[in-house]
């Protein structure tokens, strides 16, 4: 994977992830456009002598250790909204009382199944690891 | 371990064998509270839950078969890969 710095070799400006103005060498020497236009000699890169080119943006991610929760709130609200409405609607037939009835069948399944999911999801897995041959 | 020792399930089922688990103990956990709160403890309690517990799984096994791919793709899109 490419390495992002975080700053400009020269001038130490900052170069978020995002920033258009990072230029690279191919060993990720990092430059920013400023400098490389005003300062490195050629605009090449005064370590290799290799070309710059602009850093691709990677786009904002949370960190990594939010992938449970995440996965646990956007699994629980799509398979609560759809198994509260099945279920209301099998209970009561559709009309203005399914309607009314619906939005607090979710929100009291979803309040259950979140933190469930997030208790049940690292044991499912456990036990999928145990039956299924990893990808 | 051994490919010639490895009894398991081929990767492909990984999905369907998550989604059957994963379905199974959240309706039953879910179905529990929900006809608990309903009904209070009690004989009534004891014999509903499971008639709740089986039609809820029905329902949830093939829509978490849906929803499960969906939102691995929109975690992706939010969180950093590990």
């Amino acid at each position: 994977m490419l390495e992002l710095r975080p700053n400009c070799e020269c001038c130490g400006r900052d170069l978020p992830p995002e920033s258009r103005d990072a230029l690279i060498c191919s060993f990720e020497c990092t430059w920013c456009v400023d400098c490389a236009r005003t300062k490195l000699p050629g605009g090449l890169c005064p370590n290799c002598g290799g070309e710059l080119l602009r850093r691709p943006i990677r786009p904002r991610r949370l960190p990594a250790r939010f992938t449970l929760p995440v996965t646990g709130f956007i699994l629980s609200g799509i398979m609560t909204i759809m198994i509260s409405g099945i279920s209301t609607l099998l209970a009561l037939g559709p009309g203005a009382e399914f309607l009314a009835r619906w939005p607090i069948a979710w929100l009291s399944s979803w309040v259950i199944a979140f933190p469930t999911v997030l208790v049940v999801l690292p044991i499912v897995r456990r036990i999928v690891a145990r039956i299924v041959a990893s990808p | 371990m051994n490919a010639t020792e490895d009894r398991r399930l081929p990767a492909r089922f990984t999905l369907p064998v998550t989604g059957f688990i994963l379905s199974g103990i959240m309706t039953i956990i879910i179905s529990g509270i929900s006809t608990l709160l309903a009904l209070g403890p009690g004989a009534e309690f004891l014999a509903r839950w499971p008639i709740a517990w089986i039609s809820s799984w029905i329902i949830a096994f093939p829509t978490v078969l849906v929803v499960l791919p969906m939102v691995r793709r929109l975690v992706a899109r939010i969180v950093a890969a590990p």
